[in-house]
């Protein structure tokens, strides 16, 4: 060794204590979210898409408090203003009301028709999928059959019917849409319990006399959030979409009520003539698909399983 | 152990078979009618290759399958036909390790709920929870601040050891150990074994240890059991069964066996098979391993060898002892 | 004997979300004609990313060749184009892997696999292509190699396709087979049977062989010389007798230590190598197996040791080695020995 004179003799004593230092953990200590996280960060377009989401979520609740108009008070004296005067930030619309209330109430409702739905989703496609994957064999055969009968009927057909019974409302929107919303969500929750119900450790609580219930409670369940939070990111997009969708054809909301889907659907007929009524309302929709789908990418990545050592 | 000498056996395995329906008719007998005694405070080592039904016998006895036929008896009582009372005093008697250090333990639970599952399971109290938990981690040679922390930020070493520590949770006196040290890296198997060691000398545990690897299985078994395709093919004291292996498959296997002592390399004399393991849906008749046996006769083909006691606690299943 | 692959001083990077993992970390050896480099170490010790290095399979991004040369025949490998790289893919170095259950086209017949790479690197007819696919099958000793050459890969068992993986990567004539784990999937049964029909082929085509594997059992039966490598460097490095009969890095001790002996007395404790690899995101200052080492001084936490020659060809690289640590060296394989 070139360099051994500088060493001195102290250096070279034996430092003992294996047993201290071996069983030393030296990874740092990250959590399982925060681990999450830290790959979230890494894709720009997912951080994109939660800033606007955020950005939204805001506007739609604090939007209004913004300027001194509401979202119903008719001004005939400024229809269809396109420039933004008086505070009308947005402009206003054919009958006069501020278009800046109309749109971000109208987000608030789109919004909150989405999250009940997929909340909907969540809570009906989780129990499902989750009995049939971990019952397994009969019961899951039959349960497997009734979504198959219940996916086999259009959907519109399922909601025009549930419309006509229900009064057109947030809920009776929700509801429809959640009602064939859920079979997406359960076939994914019953196909992760199926792979994870082998694994060791399911097996351990098994031979620990485990009851089913502490299993799929303590077990399976939050070994699934994963999948069920990336299913719902992509849920809430199409949910915002299929409310728009509803009130464009009628079914949904009905004027003067608002929704980004009624907002669109009147500025529509408006469409050549002040054009502002349609844009506002269908820029903010594309925003909140785009961001939402951006969100849901980059927590496939960051969630993934298979990423995971 | 010359002390498990006619002592009553902790249990007792007659002729268990144990079948999959795999879909078209067809069924894999994974477990084709295995009959053998394991004595209170002995290791039985339980090897064979891929395929050869080890596990599933593990997890048959320990109720994770149903047998498809046959008795399994642990401390005099039928393990399959225990239910309420006594089945939750066999969760706790009989416990298992399992083999993927990786899989064994829930990501989302810190390493504190994990060993106290049992605890949680059956309301075990006496001394607090968490005493207990730190007692255990101590115990597997970890300590108070691992309690806390999340499985993936161990070594798989250290993970099989937290998986003990959960089996130890509810004092068992028998631990199926299915093949704890097989996925682990060799300088660390020995930290596994050196622990169930100890832990049989303290608490006079009983292990059937499944595992792959013979000259582990060796140094921790006082008797070892070979199987091949569902079967057991050779029982004996492990000495005498690496001294003196009787069944060609067994001999096939030891002299199969790559040694770490290059100067042994010319010397040694070995038996390479022929072939592949055939399926277990559609096996041999006779003896299962006639095809591949170096020694095979018109016999094998037609008769299936009965098993037998050909020395004072050998036995074997091979026409070429009878 | 000449030198047929010289790897000087190979550093290997992977770029994650949380850092830079350091997998190889300056790695220097060389393989002879003919003969057979075992390279061991634990799993995450960078064996098997400085097998694929050599063959620049390594993705970039996320994978970086920091630094290094891998010198074949003397032309440098890591400076290769992907171009000039499939020439020498196959041709010059092929390799086998771990798993024969992936690392075949489950959707093409093994006969299609096989005839592809001569096609490419010989110029054979179709015709002659496959009469050699059906001898190399032939070789690895797969009956009736006719009917095999038109079955798929599912249709193989496990041993099978490790074989016919072998025949692939033999079919080119290559002067270099890298073998990554190539029997640590298969049964011992199998295992005997590989090993044995990789010698015996090395025997009879004279190509070098870089054997990756845990298995110090493996390594006593197949190598000539063996890379002990640890957290992405090489710690020991020697001919095969010198490291099973007078191993002197302590990590080597511990891969010893920690297996049954043939006769091992069940009384008796095993010495296993307590605790875990560290973690390349961030690799300790000084040895990274001090923090394991029983014998660990005040300097191994310092200064990382490098790698020295003891013997002629015998490499270590630890303080052990210094001379002012000479008395306690003595007292250590003393210690070591009443174990």
């Amino acid at each position: 060794m070139s360099t051994e004179k500088t060493y001195t003799p102290d250096l070279f004593e034996p430092i003992g204590q294996l047993d201290k230092r071996a069983e030393q953990l030296n990874r740092k200590q990250v959590g399982v979210w925060k681990d999450a996280w830290l790959r979230f960060k890494q894709n720009k377009g997912a951080l994109l898409g939660l800033f606007l989401v955020l950005v939204i979520g805001l506007l739609a609740i604090f939007g209004p408090l913004i300027n001194e108009y509401d979202w119903s008070t008719q001004n005939v004296t400024i229809k269809n203003q396109d420039t933004a005067v008086d505070g009308h930030y947005f402009g206003t619309d054919h009958a006069g009301r501020d278009l800046w209330q109309r749109v971000w109430y109208g987000a608030k409702v789109s919004l909150m028709i989405a999250f009940l739905a997929v909340f909907l989703d969540v809570i009906i496609g989780v129990t499902i999928g989750g009995i049939s994957g971990y019952f397994g064999g009969r019961v899951d055969a039959i349960i497997q059959r009734f979504i198959e009968i219940i996916y086999s009927i259009p959907n519109l057909i399922i909601i025009i019917l549930l419309i006509m019974l229900m009064e057109p409302g947030i809920w009776a929107i929700a509801i429809s849409i959640a009602m064939t919303g859920w079979v997406p969500m359960s076939r994914i929750v019953r196909a992760q319990v199926l792979k994870l119900r082998s694994q060791e450790y399911v097996l351990a609580a098994r031979t620990l006399g485990a009851s089913h219930k502490r299993i799929l409670l303590k077990h399976l369940i939050p070994n699934v959030i994963g999948p069920i939070i990336i299913a719902v990111t992509f849920s809430i997009p199409s949910a915002i979409f299929f409310e728009a969708f509803l009130s464009f054809i009628g079914l949904g909301l009905r004027p003067p009520e608002a929704s980004l889907g009624v907002l669109i659907s009147e500025g529509n007929g408006f469409m050549q003539l002040s054009p502002h009524n349609l844009i506002w309302p269908a820029l903010v929709l594309s925003i909140l698909m785009f961001a939402f789908n951006m969100i849901g990418d980059g927590l496939r990545d960051a969630l993934d399983p298979r990423m995971k050592k | 152990m010359s002390a498990t000498e006619k002592k009553e056996p902790i249990l007792s395995v007659k002729n268990v078979k144990k079948h999959f329906d795999v879909g078209g008719k067809k069924i894999l007998k994974a477990v084709d009618g295995i009959s053998f005694d394991i004595y209170p405070g002995e290791t039985l080592g339980l090897v064979g290759e891929s395929g050869c039904g080890k596990s599933t016998v593990g997890r048959t006895l320990i109720r994770l399958y149903n047998a498809t036929s046959g008795e399994v008896s642990f401390k005099g009582k039928n393990v399959h036909q225990l239910k309420g009372k006594e089945l939750k005093q066999l969760n706790r008697s009989m416990q298992m390790i399992f083999q993927d250090p990786y899989a064994s333990l829930n990501p989302r639970m810190k390493v504190m709920d994990i060993i106290a599952e049992g605890i949680d399971i059956h309301g075990l109290n006496g001394k607090k929870r968490e005493d207990r938990v730190i007692e255990l981690l101590e115990t597997v040679g970890l300590n108070k601040s691992h309690a806390s922390r999340f499985p993936h930020e161990f070594s798989g070493g250290q993970r099989q050891r937290i998986g003990i520590a959960r089996a130890l949770a509810v004092e068992p006196d028998f631990i199926i150990a299915d093949e704890p040290i097989s996925a682990l890296d060799v300088s660390v198997q020995a930290q596994v074994v050196n622990l169930m060691k100890k832990l049989q000398r303290e608490r006079g545990l009983t292990y059937l240890f499944i595992a792959h690897d013979l000259s582990m299985v060796k140094y921790i078994s006082d008797r070892v059991g070979v199987m091949y395709l569902g079967n057991l093919v050779e029982l004996a004291d492990s000495d005498e069964m690496y001294d003196n292996p009787l069944h060609p498959y067994t001999q096939a296997l030891l002299s199969a066996v790559p040694i770490a002592d290059p100067s042994l390399k010319n010397e040694r004399e070995r038996v390479i098979l022929k072939g592949d393991v055939p399926s277990p849906i559609d096996p041999p008749s006779g003896c299962k391993f006639r095809t591949r046996c170096p020694q095979a006769m018109d016999i094998c083909a037609s008769t299936i060898p009965e098993w037998k006691e050909i020395k004072e606690k050998h036995f074997v299943a091979c026409h070429l002892y009878n | 004997m000449s030198k047929i692959l010289d790897v000087r001083d190979l550093h290997v990077s992977f770029h994650t979300y949380s850092g830079e993992v350091k997998a190889v970390r300056g790695v220097s050896f060389d393989v002879e004609k003919g003969q057979t480099l075992a390279i061991v170490g634990e799993s995450g010790c960078g064996k098997s990313v400085t097998s694929q290095a050599i063959m620049k399979l390594i993705l970039t991004p996320p994978g970086e060749y920091k630094h290094g040369e891998v010198l074949y025949n003397g032309k440098d490998l890591v400076k290769m184009s992907e171009k000039e790289m499939e020439q020498v893919r196959g041709k010059e170095i092929a390799m086998i892997f771990q798993d024969p259950m992936t690392s075949l086209n489950p959707t093409m017949t093994v006969g299609k696999q096989i005839v592809e790479g001569i096609i490419k690197h010989q110029k054979l007819s179709k015709a002659e292509a496959k009469e050699k696919a059906i001898e190399m099958l032939k070789l690895v000793g797969i009956p009736s190699p006719e009917s095999r050459f038109t079955q798929y890969p599912h249709q193989f068992s496990g041993g099978m396709r490790q074989r016919a993986m072998i025949a692939i990567a033999l079919s080119c004539n290559p002067n270099v087979l890298i073998a990554d784990e190539p029997t640590t999937a298969l049964d011992v049964t199998i295992q005997a049977q590989i090993m044995d029909l990789m010698k015996d082929l090395q025997a009879r085509l004279g190509t070098s062989i870089i054997l990756i594997t845990h298995d110090l059992g493996v390594v006593a039966e197949a190598a000539d010389r063996v890379v002990v490598m640890y957290a992405g460097k090489v710690v020991e490095s020697g001919t095969i007798d010198e490291i099973f009969a007078e191993p002197r890095h302590p990590y080597t001790w511990g891969l010893m230590n920690s297996m049954p002996k043939l006769n091992q007395d069940r009384a008796e404790e095993l010495s296993p190598i307590p605790g875990a690899p560290p973690d390349l995101l961030a690799p300790p200052k000084g040895c990274a197996f001090a923090a394991r080492c029983k014998y660990a001084m005040k300097i191994c936490q310092e200064v990382d040791p490098e790698l020295t020659e003891h013997s002629k060809g015998h490499r270590v690289a630890c303080w052990l080695e210094h001379p002012m640590a000479e008395a306690y060296r003595r007292e250590a394989v003393e210690g070591r020995q009443s174990v």
